[in-house]
């Protein structure tokens, strides 16, 4: 039975990879700031075995440390690293709050990079070896369709955050293919999510739904790579 | 003749545009962190229209400041040029392991991100009035080649590395943003300098990547809006 650790798992698309990667029968530990606020991911550790609930905050890198410690010696052959937000509006030209855009490059890329370092040997000792960090086709620095014009508004922080973000998975997949882990990019999609908002294209399932067999063929020849939920590439 | 508003002039390539600038007959503001002891930069100013002002990029009040201060000057290229490797701003070092996997300098990261990132966009938040006034309206953003997630064939760096690639976001959406008020941004690469930033063992000379960026910077035209261009005049990939 493989094994995903997946953050943000409490809602929206990581609630949806918990119970996905559930029904497909793998072991999922599943991770999220407030679990005692978590009713619909508890609600699947009830009725699952295979799956347990973990409290973290991944901007709490001392936290992250002591989870590594604590799953020490547990192969983990997809890490999943979920967690991430759009940060504060507006976030227009003119409108930009510098606290806000440090805090979403803090959860957004630099917790990544922690969660890497820190769970990087229990990948290492799963079969699968994948790192899937959730990107965005709006990370797209060459994006023809207007960039700075997504769908909802300029978008500074979250855009440079996530174009940051893939940054990080070609600097990792270089570093980490040696030990044969894979670190691909995903863009899930336009998903009905706190973040992509109620008008979106897709419901969280109908994503997962594309994202789950797309991420089950990635292998070492993906790494570094940045694949669209229906499996083209975005461009850089 | 032109006004430029220059940032991190005090030193490396800032300090040569300044000088190749200035010889042009060009306007100069130019900007640094302790004005007190750029010697070169006074000693350019001495002979140049060269205006210096102290200014840390990374305090965005003061940037604000600077902005009130020169309001009415119209700036026709507005170069956000400082920019850091790594948060104590040594000079480069091939065996430094603060930006490698396994020991990333977490709290450096974020400095680095202020400044080569969120400084640049505050620069410009601010000073878009003066440069939408003048006649050439444009933003020249000091990039690199490792902000080229294609371009990335090595990895390491990550903290400067990201930093770059979020700033080129920054380039391609205030492009767009700034479209209707015909101003021109453009990431720029300097090749790999002799700088205290790009080591001693580097392939250019300053004298060479900053004749470069002049002629690259005096040549910007509207349709080069969004692009990362390289000082010899090419465009490079995200």
């Amino acid at each position: 039975m493989p094994t995903i650790l997946v953050t943000g798992s409490n809602k929206g698309l990581g609630l949806a990879f918990a119970q996905g990667y559930t029904a497909e029968g793998w072991k999922v530990i599943a991770t999220c700031r407030t679990p005692g606020a978590a009713d619909e991911l508890n609600a699947l550790a009830a009725a699952n075995d295979s799956v347990e609930v973990h409290g973290l905050d991944v901007d709490d890198f001392g936290a992250i440390e002591i989870l590594g410690k604590q799953l020490s010696g547990t192969p983990i052959d997809l890490l999943l690293n979920n967690a991430g937000f759009k940060g504060p509006a507006p976030q227009g030209f003119g409108q930009v709050d510098y606290e806000g855009w440090a805090g979403v490059f803090h959860t957004n890329v630099l917790a990544v990079m922690k969660m890497t370092e820190t769970f990087a040997d229990h990948v290492a000792l799963s079969d699968k070896k994948l790192i899937v960090n959730v990107s965005s086709g709006l990370s797209s620095v060459a994006n023809k369709n207007g960039p700075g014009r997504g769908p909802f508004g300029e978008l500074y922080l979250y855009r440079t955050s996530k174009s940051a973000l893939n940054m990080l998975t070609k600097c990792l997949s270089f570093d980490l293919i040696d030990r044969g882990i894979a670190v691909v990019g995903i863009g899930p999609g336009w998903v009905r999510t706190a973040l992509g908002g109620p008008t979106a294209k897709f419901s969280p399932e109908e994503s997962i739904a594309n994202c789950i067999p797309l991420i089950e063929k990635f292998g070492p020849d993906d790494a570094g790579k940045l694949y669209l939920y229906d499996g083209s590439e975005i461009p850089w | 003749m032109p006004t430029l508003l220059m940032t991190g002039a005090n030193r490396g390539l800032g300090l040569g545009m300044t000088g190749l600038f200035a010889d042009a007959g060009w306007t100069i503001h130019a900007c640094c962190r302790k004005p007190d002891a750029a010697d070169e930069l006074k000693a350019i100013a001495d002979k140049g229209d060269v205006h210096i002002h102290a200014l840390d990029v990374g305090d965005f009040a003061a940037i604000e400041s600077l902005a009130a201060e020169l309001k009415g000057t119209a700036i026709d290229v507005l170069f956000n040029n400082a920019g850091i490797m790594n948060a104590t701003q040594k000079s480069f070092d091939p065996t430094d392991t603060s930006d490698a996997f396994g020991n990333l300098d977490f709290d450096g990261w974020m400095q680095i991100l202020r400044i080569n990132v969120m400084a640049p966009a505050r620069m410009t938040e601010c000073f878009v009035g003066h440069v939408a006034a003048s006649d050439r309206k444009t933003i020249c953003n000091m990039s690199s080649i490792m902000g080229s997630i294609g371009g990335n064939d090595s990895g390491s760096w990550y903290a400067y590395r990201t930093s770059k690639a979020a700033l080129n976001m920054v380039t391609r959406s205030l492009a767009a943003d700034l479209k209707d008020q015909d101003i021109t941004v453009v990431s720029l690469h300097p090749g790999w300098v002799r700088t205290s930033m790009g080591g001693p063992s580097a392939a250019l000379s300053p004298e060479e990547s900053v004749s470069g960026l002049f002629e690259v910077v005096s040549g910007i035209k509207p349709e080069n809006s969004g692009e990362l261009i390289c000082w010899d005049g090419g465009t490079l990939p995200w």
